[in-house]
């Protein structure tokens, strides 16, 4: 019989259940979606490097060295298997095609093609392009022992002629098995290689050209593999090829040590959890599984709340009927199922919904995810346990809402139950007291703002549907703003310049006054790159030292806190006196102003000592800076220039083939490019961002509806006695309108606060030194938040008010005090 | 005595899912001014659709009612609103008052609503309530929160009082004072109509009407009517 009654509570008030099960819904299908493909990639991860033997080690020689004087290094105590091979970056040129390019930051985005410019139909056409390949050595003798390498088209190179391109470079320049890649040799050679095969590299699922550059365009940066024997042949002539590095997988960790031990000194270990590619996926893995956690508790948080409200008011109501079934011998135990059940039906339904939705969302994800970011091989994972976990998760909601409200009608006792509850107290607010002029305004004004006060359980349970309602709204949206302004920060702000060219070894001055007088350039910078090990207390980390010329503002740290004259505070008699730090190395490090570094460079291995004078707020690219001819003069350095910035109002593309056909050129990049596709990127973002927005506003609509719908059918009484008495109807839904936008803007502010501490624990997921990003929030989130919220509000309120304005005055009047 | 209230052929008919439920039959009655009305009758008589069809809280099936020569069936909702609001006071059985406004409050909130309204603290004072007026309900005993109703029914000067089982939540004590002020409003000229299923409270009328299934059963007129104090059930 109770569950025919419940039943019917269910068919009688259908949107009130249909709302909480939404709320359910949607906190389970984020949770079961999100963490199912967090579980896939993961699984898809350790199951690439399983198969294709991902090193646990690498260690980066001091040089170059005969492989047998090292390979015995290898020979260690827990040493698996083991490699050792040369890692060199050279020029290189290629036949690139001239259509746009599905590609950013060095991500695939073909999956996403149909937002992106169509590309021109027809015949491939190809021009040279110069850029910067990344060339790892592998054995003539077969499959390399760590890192092995899956063939994506062709055929594993055999012959020392040949080249394998990792997969990105060769899509983003359409060039296919057959073709050819000329590499520059240091001394000005040149010698062609045919494309054997197109490959992905455990080691390069994320590709990166270092820490400080982890977004290298596929446009000037590639990674290619070549048997030793044609490196030997083009480098070597003909000789033994040297070595640079060994990898190797252990069964003992202790074998790192061991094998750096037995290598000469200044080689530097690296184990897997720094190697970049891991440990940038592992961070957007972390951060993925956090994130696949933190945003379903929070739904599932809200949806207990909302079950909490809708039960504790429908207890309310049914004093008189839990008295009744008491008197007619229900026991405790039987009334606090019954009302407990309405709970648990309603996270049991949201949960089954929810776990089945997200099971197929969480396929589409993956595919998603792997295609973007190029997983090189796939495999997935029962997700019976996330099922069952989504089930419980859904079923603990439920008895978390529930809960209280079941226990308090068990223990209410039937005489009592049955008695007229006291009259619903009032008194005169604090409010009042502190502004007495408000106890002046008329009584229908009174009656409005004193009710926000006589049941503050009912205003918080509204304040608190707005603000978590607008913290999920928020959340999102600062996320986005956020991630927005780095990158124009970084792209605009900072990196100020339209073209950057790399030269090796490097451009002398008069290089830079040529291209000044170039047509079309509008200025010139030229900055001093040395690669340097920083040394903390117990760390070591790998960067760049850049020597920039205050004044000159193509690369412009202004914007990022240090000025012109912070820059010439850090040149000394001699050379540099300190150095300004990245901020997210401090952060990293624990490095604070006025602390001394030990900064290696990796040129000849000196070492110097400097103060840190100040840090850098850059959200990408985590390096060290200084004044330009002090960093030269400190590690004696000739006057040349690594890198070269220019503005450009000209002919971009002339401009840039210019460049690539000067010698030195090593790689030249079009910002203004990049720039262009950031910004596609973020408007593709904010569709992202849309559709958590839209699960935010549904979350939102519902809970607001639920809170409203409840705060005006517990006055239901009150609100009809003073139409009764003569109050227009219109009158008295202004005044419960009022009173919700006056909850709501209460709401609204803490919700405010709320997303922005939410928005910072999700950045902070994300934050390290290779991405620092601080939360941001634009006005104009803010506004349309707001206005979203008030619509919200506004709808939400609605049914309860065209519900009061139907209502049977005679009848309502005559109820008892609820 | 002039009649205030004329119901012509007035009869009320609910639906109930499927089941048609006929609440008043077809009735002719008048009430006149400064005239004590009690209607009687068991649950289910229509005593409450009756007060209910006088006070423009709903409209009649069939037949006209005419208050001060305003046919009230005629009106919409915002034309009763108004007739409500002017001239109609009510008195419920559990009070309505609400809560969070202080006695005198509750009298000034409907003293705002009308254009020429008593003065509401002289109107508590007149119930015995001028020690209380800044009292929230919660800190009033029932009898005087129902006082506190008759005082808000009676500082707009209404025309007509109609107070649904007015004892119905309290003592005899108390109840009976209660009635002394509805007796007293209708010296000053005011159309009382009380409904009870308390036939001791009938006593205190110049005019019994009796209900039964919807239907007049007797009307009768008393000469000399209870005075409120002395009645006891």
């Amino acid at each position: 019989m109770l569950w025919l009654k419940l039943r019917r509570e269910i068919i009688r008030s259908p949107w009130q259940f249909t709302a909480a099960v939404l709320i359910m819904v949607l906190g389970i299908v984020m949770f079961s979606a999100s963490y199912m493909s967090y579980l896939n990639l993961n699984e898809s991860y350790q199951y690439s490097y399983e198969v294709l033997h991902f090193a646990d080690y690498w260690i980066s020689l001091p040089g170059l060295f005969p492989r047998d004087a090292v390979t015995d290094a290898l020979e260690a105590e827990g040493v698996e298997r083991g490699e050792a091979r040369l890692v060199l970056s050279l020029p290189a040129e290629v036949m690139s095609s001239t259509r746009p390019k599905a590609y950013l930051l060095g991500v695939d985005l073909s999956v996403i093609e149909e937002y992106l410019p169509r590309r021109e139909e027809g015949p491939v056409r190809r021009e040279p392009k110069r850029l910067e390949l990344r060339i790892l050595s592998v054995p003539d003798r077969g499959r390399p022992e760590v890192n092995d390498l899956l063939v994506v088209r062709g055929e594993y190179a055999s012959s020392p002629d040949e080249i394998m391109l990792e997969y990105r470079v060769a899509d983003y320049h359409e060039l296919e098995v057959g073709d050819e890649v000329t590499l520059f040799a240091p001394d000005g050679r040149e010698r062609a290689f045919k494309i054997a095969a197109v490959v992905r590299s455990p080691e390069f699922i994320w590709v990166a050209r270092s820490r400080q550059d982890i977004f290298p365009s596929p446009d000037t940066f590639g990674v290619a593999f070549v048997p030793e024997s044609g490196l030997a042949e083009f480098l070597f002539a003909g000789g033994e090829m040297p070595v640079n590095e060994l990898v190797f997988t252990v069964s003992d960790p202790a074998a790192g040590e061991a094998v750096l031990d037995a290598l000469p000194k200044g080689a530097t270990l690296t184990e897997r959890a720094h190697q970049v590619s891991h440990e940038v996926l592992q961070l957007d893995l972390d951060g993925y599984r956090q994130l696949a956690i933190f945003f379903p508790a929070l739904f599932l948080g809200v949806g207990a709340m909302v079950l909490y409200v809708l039960q504790a008011r429908t207890v309310h109501a049914q004093r008189w009927v839990i008295g009744t079934m008491r008197a007619m011998g229900y026991s405790r135990g039987a009334i606090m199922v019954h009302y407990l059940a309405y709970a648990l039906l309603a996270g049991l339904l949201g949960s089954a919904i929810g776990a089945i939705t997200g099971l197929l969302v969480s396929r589409w994800i993956t595919e998603l995810y792997v295609a973007i970011i190029g997983i090189p091989l796939v495999r997935t994972v029962p997700q019976y346990g996330v099922l069952a976990a989504a089930m419980a998760f859904g079923l603990i909601t439920g008895a978390l809402g529930g809960i209280i409200p079941a226990r308090a009608a068990a223990s209410l006792l039937p005489a009592e139950a049955m008695r007229e509850s006291p009259a619903a107290a009032g008194k005169r607010p604090w409010l009042e007291r502190v502004f007495p002029p408000l106890a002046r305004l008329r009584a229908l004004a009174k009656v409005g703002y004193r009710d926000l006060f006589r049941n503050p359980r009912r205003s918080l349970y509204s304040v608190l549907g707005v603000a978590v309602a607008t913290s999920l709204i928020l959340v999102s949206s600062v996320l986005l703003d956020s991630v927005d302004w780095a990158m124009r920060h970084q792209f605009e702000d900072i990196e100020r310049y339209d073209v950057m060219a790399s030269f090796y070894p490097g451009a002398p001055p008069e290089v830079l006054d040529e291209l000044a007088d170039e047509e079309g350039v509008r200025a010139v910078q030229g900055v001093v790159e040395v690669p340097v090990e920083l040394h903390f207390a117990e760390e070591v980390y790998t960067t760049a030292l850049r020597g920039l010329e205050p004044g000159e503002h193509l690369y412009d740290l202004r914007p990022a806190g240090i000025d012109d004259a912070d820059l010439e505070a850090t040149a000394g008699s001699s050379g540099l006196r300190g150095i300004v730090l990245a901020a997210s190395l401090g952060q990293r490090f624990g490095v604070s102003q006025g602390d001394i570094v030990e900064v290696e460079s990796l040129l000849d291995h000196s070492v110097r000592r400097f103060e840190v004078l100040g840090f850098a707020e850059v959200p990408l690219g985590a390096l060290v800076f200084g004044e330009r001819d002090a960093v030269a003069r400190s590690f004696d350095l000739p006057e040349l220039y690594t890198t070269v910035f220019l503005t450009v109002d000209g002919d971009r593309e002339r401009l840039i083939k210019d460049l690539e056909s000067r010698p030195g050129v090593v790689s030249v990049l079009d910002q203004a490019n990049l720039r262009d596709t950031v910004r596609q990127l973020l408007r593709m973002a904010y569709a992202f961002i849309g559709v958590m927005l839209l699960l935010g506003g549904l979350l939102a609509l519902a809970v607001v509806f639920t809170t409203t719908m409840v705060s005006i059918l517990e006055r239901e009484r009150e609100l009809a006695t003073m139409r009764i008495l003569g109050t227009p109807s219109r009158a008295v839904a202004w005044m419960v309108s009022l009173q919700g936008l006056v909850l709501g803007a209460v709401g609204l502010f803490l919700g405010a606060v709320l997303g922005q501490v939410l928005a910072s624990v999700a950045l902070g997921m994300w934050g390290s030194d290779l991405f620092d990003f601080q939360v941001v929030t634009y006005p104009r989130t803010y506004v349309v938040t707001g206005l979203g919220m008030l619509g919200i509000l506004l709808l939400s309120g609605m049914p309860a008010l065209r519900r009061l304005a139907g209502l049977n005055l005679a009848e309502v009047a005559k109820r008892r005090e609820d | 005595m002039s009649a205030v209230v004329r119901m012509v052929g007035m009869s009320k008919t609910y639906r109930m899912g499927e089941v048609e439920v006929k609440a008043l039959k077809p009735m002719d009655l008048e009430l006149g001014e400064g005239e004590v009305t009690v209607v009687v009758g068991p649950s289910g008589s229509g005593k409450t659709t009756l007060l209910n069809l006088i006070g423009g809280l709903d409209r009649p099936t069939e037949g006209t009612i005419t208050v001060a020569g305003v046919e009230i069936n005629r009106l919409d909702n915002g034309g009763l609103t108004a007739y409500r609001r002017e001239k109609v006071g009510f008195i419920f059985q559990f009070f309505n008052l609400i809560p969070s406004l202080t006695a005198l409050e509750n009298v000034e909130f409907v003293a705002g609503l009308v254009k020429e309204p008593l003065d509401p603290r002289q109107v508590l004072e007149a119930v015995g309530l001028g020690d209380r007026a800044d009292h929230f309900p919660a800190e009033l005993s029932g009898g005087e929160q129902q006082r506190v109703a008759i005082a808000r029914a009676l500082v707009k000067d209404p025309l007509l009082l109609l107070a649904d089982e007015p004892t119905g939540a309290l003592d005899v004590d108390t109840g009976v004072r209660v009635l002394a002020l509805l007796r007293e409003a209708a010296q000053r000229g005011k159309s009382v109509v009380i409904v009870t299923h308390n036939s001791a409270v009938a006593k205190m009328g110049d005019r019994i009407i009796r209900l039964r299934d919807g239907e007049v059963i007797s009307d009768e007129r008393i000469e000399s009517p209870v005075d409120p104090l002395e009645i006891r059930w």
